[in-house]
Formats: C-alpha cells, sequence, structure tokens
C-alpha cells in the first residue's frame, strides 16, 4: 500500500450507488464516470484485487506463444511454457523494473531484459544475471529468487483465462457462477470450442470505462443511436435482395414479437437474452444448430443462435447482438478505455457462414465499422455532459425497474441460469435495471477491497 | 501510353481522390470507382505482417462493390449517426507514387498517404500505404481496387471512409 492511499479517507462507497429498488429508485452518482481519484480506487479494490480477463487460450495455442496484458495497472505477460501449461507473469525484469516484453504477442522461449541483459525462461525463472560471477554480490542477493513473479492467481473457464492479484480471491468458477451459462453457450456451439479469427482492430475512446460495459446490455440505444445502422441495412436488402451479405436487421430489435429477458448475477455480472429478435437464419452459428440440438437439446441449441450478452464484471464482454465479438477492456484513466476486440468463431464453421460472420462483424463491430463508432462517439459525449457539476444522479436505470423479480424466471430455468434477479416479458421493455447488479457488484467489491487494503472493517 | 504517361494519369486521379474527399465532394469521389471496386485495409497480425485473407480473416475494411462505398457515404451524410456529426475536416497528403506494374487498359500503383483531421477541437492523423489498381475506362481511369495499409491502427474513436 503506498502512503498517498493511506492518507485517503475511508470511503463510504454506498453513496455512490443509490440503490432502492422497493421504493422504485435506481440511481448512480456521476462521480463514477468523472472522478479520477474513484478511479485509482477501482483499480486498486476491483481490477487488483478481483478477478480481470487477460485472454483466450486461442491466442496462444502453440508452446512459448506469449501475449502482453495489464491487471489493473500492473504490466503481465501470459505465456503458454514448454511443458503447455500457461502462466500470468510479471512483465517487470526483477533487476531495474525494465518491462521484459513489449509486443502484443509473440513466441519466444527467452526473454531478455535488454538493459542489463538477465534472462527469464518461458515460466519466469530467470536464467541469467548477467556476468554474475564477477559482480562482487552479496549472499543476500544470491538469496533472493530473481524470477519473473507469477500473479497471485490465473485460473482458466473453458478457455477463458482470468487472473487475479489477490491470493485470497474466490475461486474463478464460483466468481462467474451461473453467467457461466452464457459463456457455454457460445463455447458449445461446436464439439471444438472457440476460435480467435485472426487480425486486430482494436480501439480507444475517451470516456469512462464503465459505459462500454453498460451499453453492452443497453438495446434501449439500438432504435436511435443505431437508426443509421438499421437505414443502411434496409436500404442494403432493397438494392441487392434479402440474400446479399445478410445482415442483422436492427429494426427487428424492437419487434413487438420477441422477448427479453435480463439477469443479474453475484459480483457484478449482468445477461441478456433476445429471443425471437432477429432472424436466426441469419446467424452463422445457425448453419450448425441441428448438431448443437443434438447434443445439448433444443433449448440450449435456440439459445446458441439468439442474441445474448454477458458482461462478466469488470472487463469482458461478450456480446452477439448484429453479430458477435468478445471484448477486453483496459481502463487507462478515468476518461479514457482502450477497448480489444475479438472475432470469436466456432471450430469447424463452414466457410460461406465464416465470411458471413465475418462480414458482419466488420459491418457493425469494428471501430472502423459503422455502428461501434456511434457508440464510442457517444461515450465520449456522455463524459463531456457528466462534468456537470451540480448535477449528481443520473436517471438512465430506471427502465424495467418496476418488473425486476428475484431469482430466475421461466426462460432461464429452461437452460439452467440462477441469476439473482430477472426482468423479462416482451423486448419493448429494454430492461435498464439490470445494472442494479452491475453496482451491486461495483460496490460490494469496492467495500471488500477497501476494508481488506486498509485492513478495516468493511 | 509512355511509362511516364501512365504515371502522370494515376498521379493525376490519386490527387483527385484527396481533392474530392477532403472537399466532401463525396458523389465525384465516388464516380472514380468501377461497380465492382474493393477497397481493402488489411487488418494488422503482430508488429510487420497483416491477413492475407479477408474470406477467413478480420479486416478494417472490405468493401467490396461501389454499393458498399456509396450506403457509407449516404450514412455519413445523413445527420443521424453521431460519429459523423460534425464530418471531421481533413487534409489528405499523397506521395512517393510508383508506378509498380502495368498492361494494357490497367496499371497498379504505390503511394504513401497521410491523412490530418481536425473535429470538436481535436486534431489526429491517420497515415500508410496505398495501393490502387486502375483501369481504363474510355479516356479516363478508375479505381478497380484500393487497398490500405494503415500503420497507426489502434483506432481513436472513429475511422470511416473521409480519414483514409
Amino acid at each position: 500500500m503506498d502512503a498517498r492511499v493511506r492518507e485517503w479517507p475511508l470511503r463510504d462507497f454506498s453513496r455512490y450507488v443509490d440503490a432502492r429498488p422497493e421504493d422504485g429508485v435506481l440511481r448512480m452518482h456521476l462521480d463514477l464516470f468523472r472522478d479520477p481519484e474513484l478511479f485509482e480506487l477501482e483499480m486498486r479494490y476491483i481490477y487488483e484485487r478481483s478477478w480481470v480477463f487477460v485472454g483466450h487460450a486461442a491466442q496462444i495455442p502453440e508452446p512459448y506463444d506469449f501475449i502482453t496484458g495489464v491487471v489493473g495497472r500492473t504490466p503481465i505477460i501470459l505465456q503458454r511454457g514448454g511443458d503447455g501449461q500457461v502462466r500470468a507473469l510479471l512483465n517487470h525484469c526483477s533487476h531495474r523494473g525494465a518491462a521484459v516484453a513489449t509486443t502484443q504477442a509473440g513466441n519466444t522461449q527467452r526473454h531478455k531484459c535488454p538493459y542489463h541483459g538477465w534472462m527469464f525462461d518461458s515460466t519466469g525463472k530467470c536464467l541469467q544475471v548477467a556476468d554474475e560471477a564477477a559482480g562482487g554480490y552479496t549472499d543476500a542477493f544470491r538469496g533472493m529468487s530473481h524470477d519473473l513473479p507469477q500473479v497471485a492467481r490465473l485460473e482458466e473457464y473453458r478457455g477463458f483465462f482470468f487472473a487475479s492479484l489477490n491470493p485470497e480471491v474466490v475461486p474463478l468458477r464460483e466468481y462467474l457462477g451461473s453467467a457461466a451459462v452464457f459463456i457455454d453457450s457460445w463455447v458449445d456451439q461446436s464439439p471444438d470450442g472457440l476460435e480467435v479469427v485472426r487480425g486486430d482492430a482494436n480501439f480507444t475512446y475517451g470516456g469512462n470505462w464503465k459505459m462500454v460495459f453498460e451499453n453492452c446490455l443497453d438495446i434501449y440505444h439500438a432504435k436511435t443511436l443505431h437508426a443509421s445502422f438499421g437505414t443502411m441495412v434496409m436500404n442494403r436488402m432493397k438494392r441487392q435482395g434479402a440474400d446479399a451479405n445478410r445482415s442483422i436487421d436492427l429494426n427487428s430489435f424492437i419487434n413487438a414479437d420477441a422477448e427479453v429477458s435480463y439477469y443479474t448475477f453475484p459480483h457484478g455480472h449482468g445477461g441478456m437474452w433476445l429471443r425471437g429478435a432477429g432472424k436466426r437464419e441469419d446467424r452463422p452459428s445457425y448453419a450448425m444448430w441441428q448438431q448443437m440440438a443434438e447434443r445439448f437439446g433444443e433449448a440450449k441449441a435456440d439459445m446458441m443462435v439468439s442474441g445474448r450478452v454477458v458482461a462478466i464484471f469488470p472487463n469482458i464482454l461478450l456480446v452477439e447482438s448484429a453479430t458477435f465479438q468478445m471484448r477486453l477492456l483496459r481502463p487507462v484513466s478515468v476518461d479514457k478505455t482502450e477497448v480489444y476486440a475479438f472475432c470469436l468463431a466456432p471450430k469447424g464453421e463452414p466457410p460461406q457462414a465464416r465470411a458471413l460472420r465475418i462480414r458482419q462483424y466488420e459491418d457493425f463491430f469494428s471501430a472502423t465499422g459503422v455502428a461501434t463508432p456511434d457508440d464510442t462517439v457517444i461515450y465520449e459525449r456522455c463524459q463531456l455532459g457528466d462534468q456537470a457539476r451540480s448535477v449528481e444522479w443520473n436517471q438512465g436505470y430506471h427502465r424495467g425497474l418496476a418488473l425486476l423479480r428475484e431469482g430466475p424466471d421461466e426462460a432461464a430455468r429452461t437452460v439452467g441460469i440462477e441469476p439473482n434477479h430477472s426482468i423479462s416479458g416482451n423486448i419493448g421493455i429494454q430492461g435498464e435495471a439490470v445494472y442494479l447488479g452491475v453496482y451491486q457488484g461495483w460496490l460490494d467489491q469496492m467495500q471488500r477491497g477497501q476494508a481488506e487494503v486498509l485492513g478495516v472493517q468493511p | 501510353m509512355s511509362r511516364a504517361q501512365l504515371l502522370a494519369a494515376g498521379s493525376e486521379l490519386l490527387y483527385r481522390e484527396g481533392y474530392y474527399l477532403d472537399r466532401q465532394q463525396w458523389q465525384d469521389w465516388l464516380a472514380l470507382y468501377t461497380d465492382d471496386c474493393v477497397l481493402w485495409a488489411p487488418s494488422w497480425v503482430g508488429e510487420h505482417a497483416q491477413i492475407t485473407d479477408p474470406q477467413t480473416e478480420i479486416s478494417l475494411l472490405y468493401l467490396a462493390g461501389r454499393g458498399r462505398l456509396l450506403e457509407r457515404i449516404e450514412r455519413f451524410v445523413s445527420g443521424a449517426s453521431p460519429a459523423s456529426v460534425p464530418l471531421p475536416r481533413t487534409c489528405h497528403q499523397v506521395g512517393n507514387i510508383l508506378l509498380l506494374d502495368h498492361a494494357p487498359g490497367t496499371m497498379t500503383l504505390h503511394s504513401s498517404f497521410r491523412v490530418d483531421y481536425f473535429r470538436n477541437k481535436q486534431v489526429g492523423a491517420f497515415f500508410g500505404l496505398y495501393e490502387h489498381r486502375l483501369v481504363a475506362d474510355g479516356d479516363a481511369w478508375r479505381i478497380a481496387g484500393k487497398r490500405i495499409t494503415l500503420m497507426n491502427d489502434f483506432i481513436p474513436t472513429v475511422l470511416d471512409l473521409y480519414h483514409v
């Protein structure tokens, strides 16, 4: 703990979350999005205490493959060793602190620090303190481990790697809870699991990290913010026929026949499941529906070709709206966020379906496409508007609050989802009250983190 | 046509493309392209490699057919897309133009580009390399293929056709 934090007074984080569903009130304080000190505390109490998503196994399939990343502010290397095991190492030379790897990805048996030549193997073991013999080192020094330290905890859930700097963190499986049913609904699309389609398309925006976290569970905005995408898709069908490079028709997201369920989970995760929105024949995954139904039954197979989102707190979003994307969030500062985007796809997908998936992905989800830039620009406008210092609370969490119920709804029971709360009904709900779970998770982690780091009672 | 004449005609077209984009003469810009044109900005894999197959790998832009360019224009001028309200002011600079290859009725040109832009009091720039495949259309030349190697691919919020 650094001195600066110790000097900070204890914060009562409950003052940022006004969650009184019984009174019909759900509000969040604007400081959540604009207070730089609160951002530092989020790094300390959430990102550096809890589980953080660091990468997918398909990014590092071969021995010695590695990617670089961060857990909170701590730079790491996620590397598959020669033994096939994946480790999360601090990207920090024990000697003078230089990051030993700087590329986003690579394959190497050894990391040599370019500063003074200390050398580490793919498991982090220090192979060489350069010119050690002539160095006049003390016995005390020789008694120290010079290895790249391992991140306290690294666990995998079906190819998704999460790391934590907190040795006491709850087991990952417990952390994910029943939100894992959503993850399964993509992993199980193919008996061989998921792959990452090659090609980087990452972006930044000038806004708080929680804005994109909220946005992925928000379909209220589709009708207005993505109106130009809807118009484009309609014109495309008119000009080129319905079969030309099919796109999911966003207008169907406000279709009266469609149903929606929102779920809150412990630890801040949120889920959304759309049924009957968009023609499922237009989803590339539909090409494999029959095999999915044979393996898992029709209810689960139907989920696997439906629109659905799971946001795993704090930094991984699995979003299948008009198309499917995984996003890894890296908060940089209170008003800047990096988003690493991945096109995940079932292995063994037929080539035509894959090509369709790729075109839909580029269309909708790329920062160079025709939907995501409208989102990112809006986060920046929210960041600007949130500077209104005479305003403390925003009201954007009330849709669907009157429909909030404890426990699973009927749809959840069919596939084994066990949420804290459900909001379900006609798609027109566009329920924002799902953020209750997100901010309850935020509050819980902030309070617990503060108590553990500062050694006080929560 | 001699090599020098081809290079002159091709360079003129590349300069003109920037001229139309920077003056927001979208229909004139679109008319430079053939009906079956392909505008392709491959993504990067690692520090110095790019994808090679847009059907199996992710592109930053893969727009096949002039209709795809038209729908992007329609969107960003509609006023319904906040990403393009206001449109940025842009300034294309194209240089290092080389005639890589030619045959009767077709030629391939290499060039480098930098596009500076200004929007909402902020400046930014995209830069990289172009490879244009031009085809003869009567007395004129049109763009049948434009490959954009975008060097700074960590996209700050928005990249649209006017940025490259």
